[in-house]
């Protein structure tokens, strides 16, 4: 043991010696981590807000969702007097996105229900053509804020019965509805009637299955604010600290085959140590690379931008098993090739790819579903998703296990692989 | 002490080693002398465990074979491709080879000042060997494969590269190392070295071993007798009167004993403007059993 140590030291120290490794495994993730941090938002502590223009037309008549809409998470709102004002400054890029509230809005929101299809819409969005990453989350959010206006009369029986009856009276006379349209909302109106007289009644007051917070919930699950990153560099950190995993990885399969072709592999081998040594060592002081270079980043992220922690048992967890997976995809990269360049492309080839669809690039939040199955194949994915899991996720111990394991899996079977290599390439 | 029995080295239709066997004693200093791609490196590949012979083996202390780790132990190892770090520093490499060795504390400290000593690098200890001269290099080279006083040094050609100064310093730290009684193997094309260094010494060529034993006994075995070449001023009426072949204004006598043609020479009263004796070197053993020069 005390053998592999000694080998480990001497490598990390030329490893620490060695300023363009040093560049691919410390400054290159920061300045991704702080190019796409900065880009989607920054930090402050809070999530950048989207800048949303709200044109009111209902002259006063939408107070209610104005408010909530103001008090949404994730926006920031201002007024414009005309839809043209409006418009003007979504083009000029002043503006994220629009909110057009039509004369014809009901700030109860009870209206959806008697709507008929053919009725014009009530509220319209107009997102920049360049960000449509944002135009769904917006529409979430504005549909929150919709709803939950919904919820805040639900739990007042009065009002309920009140807006039940107006809707009722509307499917009355709506008449592009056809009789079932019209009877199973109308079963619904009785419904929801029984529903808020129910919640009246002190004996089933714990039974309130449609109070706000439960609607806010079915509606946007997915926005649950305890689970989502508080600072866009939650996101871009874990994501680029893959890169220093991957660039130790490169520096230290690249050191194997300067040792091999320098001799001073042989060297070794002519000493009392034996290949196993010699291949634990290398892999020790990957590992502790790895650890060290991902521990620095995210310490400097999270003293200088204020990146969470999370929960550092599992953050340590994640980075032990990322760092022993890439230090298996060290011993698979160093026998690609038989020269430095050799192995040093043949790892950028092979790593790229892996790197892009698993999060490297663009982050696993803002991948669409089907790059998201991809990702799956991908170890990059699993670092993240693990760093993440202890970060932003609030992963439990069990949710963690799932990418741990991939992770050591990977290691194992990475490692094995590139010794078998070694090893029938001399003997 | 260290055998090698019958060693076979094949690459591909080459064979680099060729049935090599020799027996090095305890305390005795050997070299195998030949020209380049003889195949010294290769056999000494073998003897250290480096490399798996085809054929016959190497034993060490009687019967250890160097593919066991305790058995390398002991020996040390200079390759001719230079073996250390260049991004540490002379004490970290000194440092690196000597615990890898197993040695550790006060006695690594003591060597590593001991190795820092034998290169002459002392002053220079906290520089980077990138740093360093060629032969400085090999100078770091040798001294940190003998940093854990091994019983064998296996040194591969430790003077290529190296200038008169830094190789008589090479030559003095491995005959002090010789004269503790450590074992040397000893590889070179040049035969000076051989003939300083060693007190045996095995010629190869082409993979085989072509002849093996003390230098004088090589030398009277196979170098012939010292010849005197003397270029005359002018001929004289009666050329067979001289010793030896005249050619052109050339005599050359070969003789057992020189100083006496040369006075004999002198009688004769012929101006003679230039004079020399070639003494049988391992040069000319090595010409006379090859047909050729050990460099060309
Ligand atoms: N790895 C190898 N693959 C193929 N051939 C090799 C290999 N190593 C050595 N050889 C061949 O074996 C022969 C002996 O080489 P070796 O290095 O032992 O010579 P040497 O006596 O040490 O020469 P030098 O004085 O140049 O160091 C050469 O012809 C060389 O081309
Ligand atoms: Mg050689």
């Amino acid at each position: 043991m005390r053998a592999i140590w000694t080998l480990a030291v001497k490598d990390l120290r030329l490893f620490v010696r060695d300023r363009l490794s040093l560049f691919w495994v410390l400054a290159f993730p920061l300045v991704l981590a702080l190019f796409f941090g900065a880009m989607f938002g920054g930090g402050d502590g809070e999530r950048a807000k989207m800048k949303v223009v709200v044109v009111d037309q209902t002259g006063g008549g939408a107070t209610g969702f104005l408010g909530r809409l103001a008090t949404t998470d994730g926006i920031e709102i201002d007024t414009a007097k005309s839809l043209d004002d409006a418009r003007n400054l979504v083009r000029r890029g002043k503006r994220v996105a629009l909110v057009e509230i039509r004369p014809d809005f009901d700030d109860g929101g009870f209206s959806m229900f008697g709507r008929s299809d053919d009725a014009a819409a009530t509220i319209a969005i107009g997102v920049d053509p360049s960000r449509t990453a944002e135009r769904g989350m917006l529409q979430g959010l504005v549909t929150q804020a919709l709803f939950a206006g919904l919820g805040e009369q639900m739990t007042n029986p009065a009002q309920m019965q009140a807006q039940t009856k107006q809707v009722r009276d509307s499917l009355a006379q709506a008449t592009t509805m056809t009789a079932a349209q019209r009877d199973s909302l109308t079963s619904l109106m009785n419904a929801l009637d029984g529903l808020s007289l129910s919640q009246g009644d002190p004996g089933t007051a714990s039974v309130s299955p449609m109070s706000t917070e439960g609607m806010v919930e079915s509606v946007d699950i997915a926005h649950d604010p305890s689970r989502k990153p508080r600072s866009s560099y939650d996101v871009s950190f874990p994501s680029s600290i893959v890169w220093g995993f991957m660039g130790c990885a490169t520096a230290f399969a690249t050191n194997m085959v300067r040792e091999r072709r320098a001799g001073t592999l042989l060297r070794l081998r002519v000493s009392p140590l034996t290949r196993a040594h010699v291949l634990a060592g290398k892999g020790l002081a990957c590992f502790v690379a790895g650890l060290g270079a991902s521990g620095l980043l995210l310490g400097f992220g999270a003293l200088a931008l204020g990146v969470r922690i999370g929960d550092p048992v599992l953050l340590i967890m994640s980075l032990l098993a990322a760092s022993a997976c890439f230090t298996g995809l060290m011993m698979v990269m160093s026998v690609i090739g038989k020269t430095e360049a050799a192995v040093a492309g043949g790892s950028w080839i092979m790593m790229m790819p892996l790197a892009m669809i698993g999060g490297g690039m663009i982050p696993l939040i803002a991948m669409p579903p089907w790059l998201l199955t991809a990702s799956n194949f991908s170890p990059f994915k699993w670092a993240i998703y693990g760093m993440e899991g202890a970060i932003w996720r609030d992963f439990s111990l069990a949710e963690m296990l799932w990418p741990l394991s991939i992770l050591l899996m990977i290691a194992v079977g990475a490692f094995g692989l590139g010794v078998w290599i070694s090893r029938r390439r001399d003997p | 002490m260290l055998e090698a029995r019958n060693l076979v080295k094949r690459y591909g239709d080459l064979t680099a080693v060729d049935g090599v066997s020799f027996t090095i004693e305890r305390g005795e200093s050997f070299g195998l002398l030949g020209p380049n791609g003889a195949g010294k490196s290769t056999t000494i590949h073998m003897l250290v465990g480096a490399l798996a012979p085809d054929g016959g083996q190497v034993l060490i202390d009687g019967d250890q074979s160097p593919s066991q780790a305790a058995t390398r132990r002991n020996i040390g190892v200079a390759p001719q491709d230079l073996a250390i770090y260049e991004e540490l520093s002379a004490e970290e490499n000194l440092a690196f080879f000597g615990r890898i060795y197993g040695l550790s504390g006060k006695k690594l400290a003591t060597r590593v000042d001991w190795g820092l000593e034998f290169a002459g690098l002392a002053q220079r200890r906290r520089d980077r060997a990138e740093t360093f001269s060629g032969g400085m290099k090999r100078r770091l080279n040798l001294a940190c494969a003998a940093v854990h006083e091994p019983k064998i040094l296996v040194c591969d050609e430790p003077t290529v590269g190296v200038d008169p100064q830094s190789r008589n310093h090479i030559f003095e730290s491995i005959e002090a190392l010789g004269a503790q009684g450590c074992t040397l193997l000893y590889t070179t094309h040049y035969m000076e070295e051989a003939a300083r260094l060693c007190a045996r010494v095995a010629i190869v060529d082409h993979g085989k071993l072509l002849a093996l034993g003390t230098v004088d006994d090589l030398i009277a075995e196979h170098g012939g007798t010292p010849i005197v070449e003397a270029e005359l001023a002018c001929v004289p009426p009666d050329p067979t009167a001289l010793p030896g072949t005249l050619e052109g204004h050339t005599l050359r006598v070969e003789t057992e004993d020189p100083l006496p043609t040369v006075e004999q020479l002198g009688r004769t009263g012929i101006e003679i403007r230039r004079l020399r004796i070639d003494r049988p070197d391992l040069e000319r053993v090595f010409l006379q059993l090859t047909g050729r020069r050990l460099r060309d």
